[in-house]
């Protein structure tokens, strides 16, 4: 396997990990809170998840939900407190949850003797290395992202299947006017605190197939530029569908980053990019407005109930 | 599922483990050396240089390099870049191209006969002219240096 | 007795230290309570504008003034970039219009700000290590020599100035907000964008020269922190931010005097945590401490009025 066909499985691994972390952000910008606290739940699911193989010697998929069931428990811990919060306080505070498990991470040190002698297990700043399970297993890095698009695959389904109830119908009332919801009799509180566990779920299932891939995770890897991108994917690629979220990764991943053509200076066109899109589309590339007319382009075409009376004007 | 269902198979996992353990291939020893060349750009040649656990220098593997910047996980991927053998028994050589200075943790693939990833955290700082700058590895034990209550 | 001379020298440390936290802050206290809006690009302008002062102190015989002139004057141009890019009130009103916000409601306009500050924080801190690609470097410095003794304790000279300064500059701008007729439009544009304007108080106007003072405030701070420091690294934009945050915070984001307050309490917060704890432990005193203001029910007295802006 040569290198450029690494390079793309790699980047498509990356891209596949990094639209979990995008779309646990955009579940909370339907509820109407901004969390730049994202990657605490990422960092979470990474320990518990390498834990869970190495230590406990689990195989991958229950090291996987392991690590779902840490991150949605840790979001909804938070989300109690929180979730009153409006939104420049609820973004501090959830940065500063996150920052303060970043350094208690980095204080962190559990080592045990490994099997091979060697010793293993989180080591402070140095963070947690010889996360060994996929090789191992001897799984490939290609079945590796046949795994990690299955787990963005079943999440999306899970999601695309909510959005069929009424729970998404509520999400969004919460999202757009909560003091109009809660007239209306929906339980804001507790749409939130389910927005933000799921949220929290979704973030760690990332950090988990992120912690496996590189085989070693350090505390520095979750600090809040990590976050802040995945408040950024989400927002450029659009609130309407959960597949702008994914949009957003692709634009900034695929796009800005393997193109080459802003080497060096992704950031600052991505950023750029962020700041006009607030001004001139503050919800995305995929918003409820291009979605509707794209769904009127393909689908159902309607003719509108004035035409016919035009018609027989003229 | 009983709580005490779960518990017995996680204490069969357990038990399990040293078998699990022992039927994984040897790893091998790696020793990653890196000069930041002067110039245009960041480039980073690596040797690499593999033994197996008994000091056998090991032949043949298939090395790839890469690098990720720590602080920002999923951006700045560098192309991976073969390393080849140099001639030298189990040492291997490649170059890098890096998007900046900073601290990266560079990555070494072992592909055959055994498999193996580790990576370690150096500091690449910009070099100047024909110079070739070593790369120190981030020392582990220090505080980060956002820590300190200076602002550095 | 060494015990309680230990315990007033880290309080006393405490408060030099945040003495300089409160003086990050200003700039971040007086754009919010002017616009009721957070700026999370301030530490980025701070840092861009160290960068721009190390760049040229690289460069050689430019003198420390001529440095802090350059640190300054870079600072309120990226400042003025940042007003222009994510707060300018035209565009606010015309996409609000349209129905569109990331998030609606009231916080609508809140988290614009937020979202579009912190694109400009990650352009900024780019623009900034392609400056200066190294991880340290130099600048001027106007460290102190020597330790003075005041009794048994120590102090540098350096750090008081430093402290000093935070206090003067903190005065300064509290009594042009309170005393003058400029900081009475600055006040009243805060409280009633509509009405001030109906009264001809030019509030673009207005909000553009709080930026621009902001950002200088946070050029006179970059400069006065690394003077003492001698050296910047690309983490100082997150310092400031940091640090500049949870002072203003602390005392009440918009209060000028509340920053100094702020500020101070976190420095002796931390002092003692890091002699309780070390470095992590004052690093995760910070946050904690921010964590815990944030948390506690406050009676939301500004809250109608935040709207309103």
């Amino acid at each position: 396997m040569g290198p450029e066909h690494a390079h793309a499985i790699g980047l498509a691994t990356d891209m596949a990990v990094m639209s979990l972390l995008a779309l646990s952000a955009y579940l909370l910008l339907l509820a109407g809170r901004i969390s730049f606290g994202q990657q605490a739940y990422f960092g979470l699911g990474a320990y518990a998840s390498a834990l869970a193989t190495t230590w406990a010697q689990w195989p991958l998929a229950a090291a996987l939900a392991g690590a779902g069931l840490v991150g949605a428990a840790a979001a909804f811990a938070l989300a109690l407190p929180t979730s009153r919060l409006s939104g420049l306080h609820h973004a501090v505070a959830t940065l500063a949850f996150a920052e303060m498990l970043r350094i208690a991470l980095q204080g962190w040190h559990w080592r045990w003797t490994g099997a091979d002698g060697a010793p293993a297990g989180p080591n402070g700043i140095d963070g947690f290395r010889d996360i060994r399970w996929l090789l191992e297993n001897d799984v490939s890095d290609a079945a590796f992202l046949g795994l990690a698009a299955g787990v963005l695959g079943a999440v999306l389904l899970a999601l695309a299947l909510l959005w069929r109830c009424r729970a998404a119908l509520a999400l969004r009332a919460v999202g757009q006017d909560d003091t109009l919801a809660a007239a209306q009799g929906t339980p804001v509180r507790r749409v939130r605190l389910a927005a933000a566990t799921v949220a929290g779920a979704v973030a760690a299932l990332g950090g988990a197939l992120y912690a496996h891939r590189t085989t070693y995770i350090e505390p520095a890897l979750f600090d809040p530029m990590l976050g802040v991108h995945a408040v950024g994917y989400a927002l450029i690629g659009g609130l309407g569908t959960v597949f702008g979220p994914l949009l957003g990764v692709a634009f900034d991943l695929g796009l800005l980053d393997a193109t080459r053509v802003f080497a060096g200076w992704r950031m600052v066109v991505f950023g750029g990019l962020v700041a006009l899109f607030l001004r001139w589309r503050p919800r995305g590339l995929l918003d409820e407005a291009t979605l509707d007319r794209l769904a009127s382009f393909l689908g159902r075409r309607r003719a509108p109930p004035i035409a016919p009376s035009l018609e027989t004007v003229r | 599922m009983t709580p005490s269902v779960s518990r017995r198979l996680l204490a069969l996992a357990a038990a399990a483990a040293p078998v699990l353990a022992a039927a994984a291939p040897p790893r091998p020893v790696v020793d990653l050396q890196c000069v930041s060349l002067g110039g245009a750009g960041h480039r980073l040649e690596c040797t690499v240089r593999l033994a197996r656990p008994d000091g056998r220098p090991l032949a043949d593997a298939g090395v790839t390099l890469s690098a990720t910047m720590p602080s920002m996980p999923m951006a700045h991927r560098v192309r991976p870049a073969v390393a080849a053998a140099t001639g030298a028994p189990g040492e291997y050589r490649g170059r890098i191209e890096l998007e900046m200075a900073g601290a990266w943790a560079v990555e070494v693939d072992v592909a055959g006969p055994v498999r193996e990833r580790v990576a370690r955290t150096l500091r690449i700082e910009a070099c100047d002219g024909d110079r070739r700058c070593p790369a120190e590895p981030v020392q582990p034990t220090r505080p980060a240096a956002a820590a300190a209550s200076h602002p550095h | 007795m060494g015990r309680v001379i230990d315990l007033l020298q880290t309080t006393l440390d405490g408060l030099l230290d945040g003495a300089s936290y409160a003086l990050v802050g200003l700039g971040l206290t007086l754009t919010f309570g002017t616009l009721r809006r957070l700026n999370l690009a301030h530490g980025a302008v701070a840092m861009i504008a160290a960068y721009a002062g190390a760049w040229l102190h690289g460069r050689g015989a430019v003198p420390a003034w001529g440095v802090a002139l350059a640190v300054v004057g870079v600072a309120v141009v990226a400042s003025l970039y940042v007003e222009w890019l994510c707060f300018a009130p035209a565009a606010d009103g015309a996409t609000l219009a349209r129905g569109g916000a990331p998030v609606a409601g009231a916080d609508a306009r809140e988290v614009v700000a937020l979202a579009s500050s912190f694109a400009v924080w990650m352009q900024l801190e780019q623009l900034g290590v392609h400056l200066l690609p190294r991880h340290l470097n130099a600048f001027p410095s106007l460290a102190a020599e020597t330790e003075w003794a005041l009794g048994p304790f120590a102090l540098r000279p350096d750090r008081l100035a430093l402290a000093l300064l935070a206090v003067v500059l903190t005065a300064g701008l509290a009594t042009w907000l309170a005393r003058t007729r400029g900081g009475l439009a600055w006040r009243a544009a805060a409280d009633q964008r509509v009405a001030a304007g109906l009264v001809g108080i030019g509030v673009p106007g207005v909000q553009r020269m709080a930026f621009a003072v902001a950002g200088a405030l946070a050029g006179v701070a970059a400069f006065a922190v690394l003077a003492v420091q001698g050296q910047v690294t690309p983490m100082f934009g997150m310092w400031v931010l940091t640090k500049g945050l949870v002072a203003a915070l602390l005392g009440g984001l918009g209060s000028v005097r509340g920053v100094l307050g702020g500020g101070l309490a976190l420095g002796v917060v931390e002092a003692h945590a890091q002699g309780l704890a070390g470095a992590l432990g004052r690093e995760f005193a910070t946050w904690a401490l921010l964590f815990a203001v944030l948390l506690v029910p406050r009676r939301r007295g500004g809250a109608g009025r935040a709207h309103g802006a």
